[in-house]
């Protein structure tokens, strides 16, 4: 591995933390992958082929690890820390709390979508992925991305404005 | 013409599509509030989705996983320069979104073309301005309920380093024995700097209800 390789593998290394967060929902637990992954990835350096995406290669490690790691572990245990929203609280708790509280509902229905639909979401909204790295990420066919995407959207859109509070319809009216 | 279903729709708000397909799909917006409506509640869904997960995008990688790339073997770059080793070089890469997508607010908001994949990314942009106005006002009205005269309270965005600071600067009662606060407001954003004095007045159940607001155009300088 070269210098610039190694560079770059550590200014993707936080969007490869957030991607794990994002499969494991479990701080730790999404450490440990980043970690097995980035150890695989050195390990196989070689098959990476210069001037393609070194992020989409590392996502797509990260990826079947996981996978990997999901079967030998039969049950796993959710542990769902207070990783997420961890953002800097503002010396008047109450001012950030409504914005706060819109980002916790966004988390929450996150949480409760399936592993299959919540890594689709990262990698496309969260992410920016083009639907077909997207599903080369995942070893899936584009038609499947799509439509998991749709699914895990209008269940997101469900449980928001289920508990939204009148924050989110506000947000898209400033918008309009 | 095509036929546009969700799927299109999302397609749309994603930038998955060509050109002609993407002004086909605005002209069935301007004519289809629902279909606009489903467009708008994409572009903010996708706006928070991005949002909830920033905090990794913040936080300092953990010592050992900087550790196991720092410690593989490294040969020089074959006809490169060599980069210094600066483990904070991500925390450079992180602000870039937020700056780009603040640049393009501003400079495409005069042009009636629309590339629709600019706009996305100001949509996208848009949710989280959104956001923080609506918490840099709630900061506010906290400051004009709870502060004394002459206390600035500060609140800052970490995700899109926005930040305000909010002092109320006299108190006076109207004749109706309406409380009423002077304050100065100061939003720093992108380096600069905009400082506008208001007038707010408490109205039932603690809300401060701005009644003049004057930008001091003088202020509006690089930090």
């Amino acid at each position: 591995m070269d210098q610039r390789t190694q560079n770059e593998m550590i200014s993707i290394l936080p969007r490869l933390r957030r991607f794990a967060l994002g499969l494991t929902h479990d701080g730790s637990a999404a450490d440990d992958l980043v970690q097995s992954a980035c150890e695989k990835a050195i390990r196989n350096i070689e098959q990476w082929q210069q001037g393609t995406r070194l992020d989409s290669w590392m996502f797509r490690i990260l990826q079947t690890t996981h996978i990997d790691q999901m079967r030998t572990q039969k049950h796993r245990t959710a542990h769902i820390e207070e990783t997420l929203c961890t953002r800097a609280d503002s010396i008047d708790g109450e001012a950030s709390a409504m914005a706060r509280l819109t980002l916790d509902h966004v988390s929450t229905a996150m949480d409760r979508l399936s592993d299959d639909q919540r890594a689709v979401v990262i990698l496309v909204s969260v992410e920016g992925y083009a639907y077909k790295e997207a599903a080369d990420i995942l070893g899936i066919p584009v038609g499947t991305l799509t439509s998991r995407l749709m699914r895990a959207r209008s269940t997101l859109m469900q449980s928001l404005d289920a508990s939204s509070t009148g924050n989110a319809q506000n947000i898209t009216k400033a918008m309009a | 013409m095509t036929h546009i279903d969700h799927s299109t729709l999302a397609a749309y708000v994603d930038g998955e599509l060509d050109p002609e397909l993407a002004h086909e799909v605005e002209t069935h917006l301007a004519a289809n509030p629902d279909a606009q409506d489903f467009v708008d509640r994409l572009h903010t869904l996708t706006g928070l989705t991005k949002m909830a997960y920033n905090a990794p995008m913040h936080d300092q990688p953990p010592q050992h996983l900087l550790d196991t790339i720092m410690k593989a073997d490294v040969s020089p770059s074959p006809g490169a320069a060599v980069f210094s080793t600066d483990l904070h070089q991500w925390r450079r890469l992180v602000p870039l979104a937020a700056g780009v997508a603040g640049l393009l607010l501003g400079t495409f908001a005069s042009t009636t073309y629309t590339d629709y994949k600019t706009d996305r990314t100001i949509r996208i942009a848009a949710a989280s301005q959104a956001l923080d106005d609506q918490a840099i006002q709630r900061t506010l009205n906290s400051a004009l309920e709870l502060k004394i005269s002459g206390t600035t309270v500060t609140w800052n965005n970490p995700d899109t380093r926005i930040s305000a600071e909010l002092t109320p600067v006299r108190t006076f009662q109207r004749e109706d024995k309406t409380y009423c606060r002077e304050y100065k407001k100061q939003i720093n954003r992108d380096g600069k700097k905009d400082v506008s004095f208001g007038i707010a007045c408490r109205e039932a159940k603690g809300t401060w209800k701005t009644q003049y607001l004057i930008q001091d155009l003088r202020t509006q300088h690089d930090l």
